[in-house]
């Protein structure tokens, strides 16, 4: 039989390139460096809510956290309390699950949360076996008794027990290549230090148990997961260079260097794991989200669960080498989600087609062969059962629970006292995050009916009344919107400006973005270098196709932030639909140069260079977002038709094929300016049988839900009235005939002027510039899609060709 | 195996009217007559208290079968897979329900309105999805059109349960007296 070859798999918390690129710059990161010379770099995804026990079980199942059941930090214990999060609550099987199915042998060390651990197919040491005991047993260095369920097999404790580094071990020389000072402090006891020595020996301890298991033990897998890097980023990134004004010159001085210190630390971990393995195992090095360490890092911790979650950055790092890997290369598009699918793949095994993650196919040289299953969860074979615990592990739980409510992630509660209501408040608390979990994903129903079940208005939290909010303006649910807005307003829980932005998008969504401009511009003025705001106001504008305020929106986000790639792509897309294409063609590639996974810049790009006739660019561009969204049927449609023009049989007969197999159909489309000639075309198409769906008057301001995907399906007619303003909002999924009731906006005004009972002849400038625009927007719009079958009709009387 | 008759939707959909009906058709209800009548359900509840107990322990349905027993929405979710049952569901204009119910708190909960729509519709969403993905028989009673169009509704209910009971008997209970809070805002 081959032998197999083996994987390294190293766990960072909250590592982030713009430290690491900094220090790799200056030759101080050289293991990690070498693994990127000779593998694949890229950017790692987080979810939203960005909480590592959370991340660290989606990284290691593939599923997000409504799927595996690991919520938060803490869970109640089934005895009336509460306990660190644990193994427990987790529904679905775990990597290390999967690997012993298939008789493949693993160590995992230190994974968060791992503990009971399970008895796989190897060795399993838990988060809490580095973990000391709590208040003044926590001096006793001789008492520390292993905590329960933390090593499998059990026989392994002798061997493992005293590799264990306690926080009174760390020397203060120990401490000073973090802080060069330590020794002329006067204030050694600081609490600062003591959180140094605590992670310093978590730390150590985790990796000499790695180290010591990859040596002693055999080995296919070794998981090896480090949380000190977030412990020290939380704890000293406000001190990293350069310092900002509210920081102290004194505790600048002394801790500047302790953030670039953890990662040198973890860099020389790293470098004793490369040195125990060969040439032939695949290493992989990744990170849960990223942290801040720039401009954008927050002056001050919001005061709630989990607050310090606010400086952690989007994106973690992504680093893998070994053979069949690229060299040299950067990938994109990964998320946590992507790592056990990946590691699957790298082991050839399959993947489950449950799992929410992908394989990231873009590491490997050449196609990688993947292999499929519905599930890991029903496969019948054994995958390790977690150890029996008989008492709760009070000392190590407690002491873990101390440091979670240390760091700022879990509320100080008395233990003991007011029990039922603290695990009260943890399960509404997990079930926040677990709402958090479901809108990110884009359920919104779901997150929507968790949130208004654990909302609370004795004890309101603008938190979830936020989310609610949000979830009901995405969910179309503006009543529900503007009733929480209310409540908001007088329980006084968020400020004006943040009431103010949910109106106006309660207003853009209803229909009437000029209000919610309006409100929007109302708030710039108190917050003008709100990103955010500016975002939102530039795609407001663009919507309306109002090109330079919009453009005038993306600049001044530029000015604050010149990286940011959203904002070029809103600039592309206002000179898209002004058809100046070449100026949108070169925001769109400004877009893709900062944040290359990003599919509907491609997109747009496609569009633009076919609609400057660069077909092979055009075609060329599509291809590959063919790739990054595969189920867009609008892509498909762009390459039949640029097939067809450049006349290349095959690929327009593949594309045929392809969109007959998706495509639900065709649906014919009534449309045009809402004067009195469409008014007459639908009326004389219903006299003549022809059933209109959406028939409503035409100048009934109804809303169309267009946020549900399916919003057409609802409309069953031989033909459909869809307003002008919605035809953005048509999915690819059907194919449309159009017929467009042409009519001179002037007559549309006058007639429209009658229906709002103002004398006929009245000239109504706004409207009229109104009418003008729309007639504009739907020209335009007309123009930029692919394969489109309009018939323009002047005398409706023609309309009996469609009867 | 007899099946079990539940009766569910939303409280203040007419769930009670319907337990009257289904006790004038002489089917046996499981009942333990500790919610008494009053002013809002004159002819009484037809309740079983450990039905608010069914997501614990829902074992009071060995003693079902045959019988009718009123579950609202969506707490038929918990029912035993392991049994029977056919479903009859009580639909009723949200607006009048969300009325119905501030009028018997008798709290002024307008400014919740929305919130307790919001969450109907879900409860009103998993039941059915429940009732479907299970193959479980039901049946949907508007109280609206029932008040209105009595006679056509309650065939539609005695077809579905193939009850022997008499038209006539059936539509004395429904008694238009007890539509109230219909037009009130």
């Amino acid at each position: 039989m081959k032998k197999r070859n083996k994987v390294l798999l190293v766990g960072w918390d909250s590592a982030d390139w713009k430290v690491i690129d900094k220090l790799m710059a200056q030759g101080k990161m050289p293991a990690l460096k070498s693994l990127i010379d000779s593998g694949v770099r890229g950017k790692i995804a987080t979810m939203d809510p960005p909480l590592s026990p959370m991340l660290w079980t989606s990284m290691a199942t593939g599923k997000r956290p409504f799927k595996h059941g690991v919520l938060g930090f803490v869970e109640p214990d089934g005895q009336g309390g509460i306990r660190p999060v644990s193994s427990r609550y987790r529904k679905v099987k775990a990597v290390w699950n999967m690997l012993t199915m298939e008789g493949i042998k693993s160590n995992i060390v230190g994974w968060w949360p791992s503990n009971p651990v399970e008895s796989i197919n190897g060795c399993m040491v838990s988060n809490l076996f580095q973990q000391e005991k709590k208040g003044s047993e926590l001096l006793d260095v001789s008492n520390w008794p292993v905590a329960e369920a933390s090593v499998y097999p059990e026989s392994l404790i002798d061997q493992l027990k005293d590799l264990r580094v306690h926080p009174l071990e760390i020397s203060l020389n120990l401490i000073s290549p973090f802080v060069p000072d330590v020794l002329k402090m006067e204030r050694q006891e600081d609490q600062k230090l003591m959180i140094l020595s605590k992670f310093l020996a978590h730390a150590t301890t985790v990796h000499a148990v790695a180290t010591e298991l990859m040596e002693t033990q055999e080995w296919d897998f070794t998981a090896v997961y480090h949380d000190a890097l977030d412990h020290f980023s939380h704890g000293y990134m406000r001190f990293y260079p350069p310092r900002r004004e509210h920081v102290e010159k004194e505790d600048y001085d002394l801790y500047k260097n302790v953030v670039d210190g953890a990662y040198i630390f973890h860099d020389m971990m790293l470098e004793r794991l490369l040195g125990m393995i060969d040439n032939d195992t695949t290493v992989i090095v990744v990170s849960d989200h990223g942290f801040h360490s720039d401009h954008l890092r927050p002056i001050s911790i919001p005061k709630v669960p989990s607050g310090p979650a606010i400086e952690h950055a989007p994106y973690g790092i992504f680093v893998a080498k070994g053979p069949g890997i690229k060299k040299g290369e950067q990938i994109f598009g990964a998320s946590v989600l992507d790592v056990t699918p990946t590691l699957l793949a790298i082991m050839d095994l399959p993947i489950g087609k449950d799992m929410d993650g992908k394989p990231l196919t873009s590491i490997f040289e050449g196609e990688k062969e993947l292999k499929y299953i519905e599930s890991w969860e029903n496969v019948d074979k054994y995958g390790g059962e977690l150890l029996d615990t008989a008492n709760n592990q009070t000392s190590n739980n407690e002491a873990a629970l101390q440091q979670l409510i240390d760091l700022g992630y879990i509320d100080d509660v008395a233990q003991g006292e007011g029990g039922s209501d603290q695990i009260k408040a943890q399960i509404k608390e997990n079930n926040f995050y677990l709402a958090k979990s479901y809108a990110s994903a884009g359920f919104n129903e779901e997150s929507l009916e968790i949130l208004l079940e654990i909302e609370d208005k004795s004890k309101p939290d603008y938190r979830i009344l936020t989310d609610i909010v949000n979830c009901a303006i995405r969910t179309k649910r503006y009543n529900l919107a503007k009733e929480y807005i209310a409540f908001i307003r007088k329980a006084k829980v968020l400020g004006e400006n943040q009431l103010d932005i949910m109106e106006a998008k309660i207003q853009i969504g209803m229909n009437q973005p000029m209000e919610g401009i309006q409100l929007l511009n109302k708030v710039l003025k108190e917050m003008p270098d709100s990103i955010d705001l500016l975002m939102d106001l530039g795609r407001v504008y663009n919507a309306i196709q109002k090109k330079q305020n919009a453009l005038d929106c993306f600049n001044r986000v530029l000015n604050y932030d010149p990286e940011n790639a959203y904002a070029y792509y809103g600039k592309g897309l206002a000179y898209l639909r002004a058809e100046d294409y070449e100026n949108a063609v070169e925001e769109f590639l400004n877009a893709i140069e900062r944040l290359y996974h990003f599919p509907v810049a491609h997109l747009h790009l496609g569009e633009t260079l076919a609609l400057m006739k660069e077909y092979q660019a055009a075609i060329d561009t599509l291809e590959l977002v063919r790739t990054m969204m595969p189920r867009v049927t609008k892509i498909y449609r762009w390459l039949l038709d640029l097939y067809e023009v450049t006349e290349n049989e095959q690929k327009t007969r593949e594309y045929k094929a392809i969109l007959s197999k998706i495509q639900l159909g065709t649906k014919t489309i009534i449309s045009g300016l809402p004067g009195e000639k469409l008014f007459q075309a639908l009326e004389s198409l219903s006299n003549k049988n022809v059933h209109i769906g959406n028939s409503k008057d035409v100048f009934n301001s109804q809303v169309l839900n267009v946020m549900n995907p399916d919003w057409l399906s609802e409309y069953t007619g031989d033909v459909i009235y869809v307003p002008m303003q919605y035809f953005g909002a048509l999915n690819a999924k059907f194919e449309y005939k159009f017929i467009f009731i042409k009519d001179e906006p002037e007559q549309v005004m006058d007639y429209m002027n009658g229906l709002m009972k103002m004398r006929k002849s009245s000239f109504n400038p706004e409207l009229l510039a109104d009418l003008l625009n729309l007639e504009k927007g739907t020209m335009s719009w007309f123009n930029q899609q692919p394969n489109l079958d309009i018939s323009y009709i002047n005398d409706i009387r023609k309309l009996d060709v469609f009867v | 195996m007899e099946e079990i008759l539940v009766v569910t939707g939303l409280p203040r959909s007419g769930t009670s009217l319907m337990m009257q009906l289904i006790n004038r058709a002489n089917i046996p209800i499981l009942s333990d007559g500790k919610r008494e009548s009053d002013i809002s359900n004159p002819e009484g509840y037809y309740e079983l208290e450990a039905v608010k107990g069914i997501v614990a322990d829902n074992s009071f349905l060995k003693e079902a079968p045959g019988k009718a027993v009123k579950i609202v929405a969506p707490l038929p979710m918990y029912l035993d897979l392991k049994l029977k049952y056919k479903v009859v569901f009580m639909r009723r204009e949200m607006d009048e329900i969300l009325r119905s119910q501030e009028k018997m708190l008798q709290k002024d909960q307008i400014s919740e309105r929305e919130k307790f729509r919001t969450i109907y519709e879900f409860h009103l969403k998993k039941t059915y999805r429940f009732l479907l993905e299970n193959d479980i028989p039901f049946i949907d009673v508007n109280y609206n059109r029932l008040m209105v169009d009595s006679e056509k509704e309650l065939e539609k209910f005695k077809d579905f349960l193939n009850l022997n009971a008499s038209l006539q008997e059936l539509l004395e209970v429904v008694r238009p007296d007890l539509y109230r809070n219909r037009n009130e805002k």
